[in-house]
């Protein structure tokens, strides 16, 4: 089993400040911290998926949300999908790294807890891309939790809810128990390798589904004389415009069926 | 104040600097400082023993020199040696008594003007990994319940060096998860720059890289960075 013994810092729950019987949220259900949701994931069924996966699956569930999801990120920017609760916390997450926009980056950014309770208003403005699609799929209010460790950004925790409105407090403290969880569950999983310098399977596998746009970046790169991350601002542009998902676009620029200058996005 | 109370304070006092922005130095200063305040004592000092077996001091109640060559004298001989070697307490060394065992630390003990000396061991699980050295001008004896309660400080210690070590290691962890992503990154992109300045598909394209990894005996994320950097040109790649 999983045990929080990786310093958190800022971690509600990890040093027992709560007692969860005094906690009770309105339906009964009390809050959780660190050390019951890694017991529980761990406990859980293998079959329920990745750790990461069963971590949102769990936090969606005990949260009354729509949906949970964990993106893994680097200096660059977010690189992997590598839990959801279900396939459309899956898509709303996918489509945040397609976009480069959304509450989970924003989180990630900014170190701090992003929350909107009504994406059909002013989120428009703030998150052109997500904010209709997370309303189009039913998604009216989303809550995103930085991952991070020192100063070192591991990524983001999205959760998703169908109805507008808040967390509350003891629904907050939760979340944040469940933020504090993922870090030491990816800090567990590269703690299993050996040597360090690769990725853990349950990891690699989420970056290797989006290996391809990598690649048509690095392609893209070549045959446009741009450099990295404009590469793959012009994919993303693309994409947007065509509503195509990033991954079709990078297959489309390997195989040579589209190609991209830079003076296209401009048009 | 009665001394539980103060007792009380002193705890939380401790327990608070564990949570916030820990420094393990300052924790054990504040510690050194505590526990000559509790066990009417005139000077402490924390020592820790390395990996090679050396000891160090890593706080002290004063940077006195003669304070830091009494402590650091214990890596020869003296109440701490003994305390790390048996793991146990040991207590009530006065000038008499050290004089016959410990000729040279009782010389210095005496020259700074202690009486007597403790030694209480940082203990983790089976292991020391550390010793609290208190040191009192008057000839005093500490009680059981003086050790019991000094046993606690030093438990604390162990508990905030703990809490530095899991910092640093969950640090160290999320550098590696970064590592390993940068390079996972790094090195698609770079088959993309091959696939397209090569005209080669992706497995080729990778096989190029390891190809010369291990012709030139440089590992692959870093062939794959001079391919993205565009140091490391296909004609390169390809040759002898």
């Amino acid at each position: 089993m999983i045990t929080p013994g990786y310093s958190l810092h800022g971690a509600a729950g990890v040093r027992g400040g709560l007692d969860p019987g005094l906690l009770l949220r309105p339906e009964g259900r009390s809050v959780r911290t660190t050390t019951q949701i890694l017991a529980a994931i761990s406990s859980g069924d293998p079959a329920g998926g990745s750790l990461p996966d069963r971590l949102c699956s769990d936090c969606a569930e005990n949260l009354d949300l729509t949906g949970a999801g964990m993106t893994l990120m680097n200096d660059a920017g977010p690189q992997a999908v590598v839990g959801a609760s279900g396939p459309l916390a899956s898509r709303l997450e996918e489509l945040q790294l397609d976009l480069g926009e959304g509450p989970g980056l924003d989180a990630s950014r900014a170190n701090r807890t992003v929350a909107h309770d009504d994406l059909s208003s002013a989120a428009l403005t703030r998150w052109p891309g997500f904010a209709p699609a997370a309303v189009a799929a039913g998604v009216w209010a989303v809550t995103a939790l930085p991952l991070q460790v020192g100063g070192i950004k591991l990524g983001s925790l999205c959760m998703y809810r169908a109805s507008s409105g808040r967390l509350d407090d003891a629904q907050a403290t939760t979340a944040h128990a469940y933020a504090s969880a993922a870090v030491v569950v990816l800090l567990h999983l590269q703690d299993q390798m050996w040597p360090v310098g690769a990725l853990h399977p349950e990891l690699a596998e989420p970056v290797a589904y989006r290996a391809v746009i990598h690649q048509a970046t690095g392609f893209l790169s070549v045959t446009a004389s741009v450099g990295m991350a404009e590469a793959l601002l012009l994919m993303r542009a693309h994409a947007f415009a065509a509503e195509l998902p990033l991954l079709n676009i990078a297959r489309d620029i390997l195989s040579g069926r589209l190609r991209l200058h830079p003076e296209e996005s401009e048009e | 104040m009665t001394s539980e109370r103060r007792l009380t304070r002193v705890f939380v006092e401790l327990a608070d600097t564990l949570v916030d922005e820990f420094d393990a130095l300052d924790f054990l200063s504040t510690l050194t400082e505590r526990s000559v305040e509790l066990l009417n004592a005139d000077a402490a000092g924390v020592i820790l023993i390395d990996a090679h077996g050396v000891l160090h001091v890593v706080a002290s109640t004063s940077d006195q020199a003669q304070l830091l060559e009494l402590l650091e004298l214990q890596n020869d001989e003296g109440p701490c040696l003994d305390c790390l070697e048996t793991g146990h307490a040991v207590v009530n060394v006065g000038l008499a008594q050290s004089r016959a065992r410990w000729p040279r630390f009782s010389a210095a003990l005496a020259e700074v003007g202690f009486q007597s000396a403790h030694a209480i061991p940082l203990r983790l699980r089976d292991s020391v990994v550390g010793a609290m050295n208190l040191f009192c001008e008057a000839d005093s004896r500490l009680s059981d319940d003086d050790v019991a309660l000094g046993q606690a400080l030093a438990d604390i210690a162990t508990i905030g060096l703990l809490q530095e070590r899991a910092v640093r290691q969950s640090g160290l962890l999320a550098e590696q998860l970064q590592t390993a992503l940068d390079n996972r990154v790094l090195i698609e992109q770079a088959k993309g720059v091959l696939i397209a300045s090569a005209g080669i598909d992706v497995d080729r394209a990778f096989r190029l890289m390891r190809d010369y990894s291990r012709r030139n005996n440089q590992a692959v994320k870093d062939v794959a960075r001079r391919v993205v950097e565009r140091s490391l040109t296909t004609d390169q790649l390809t040759g002898p």
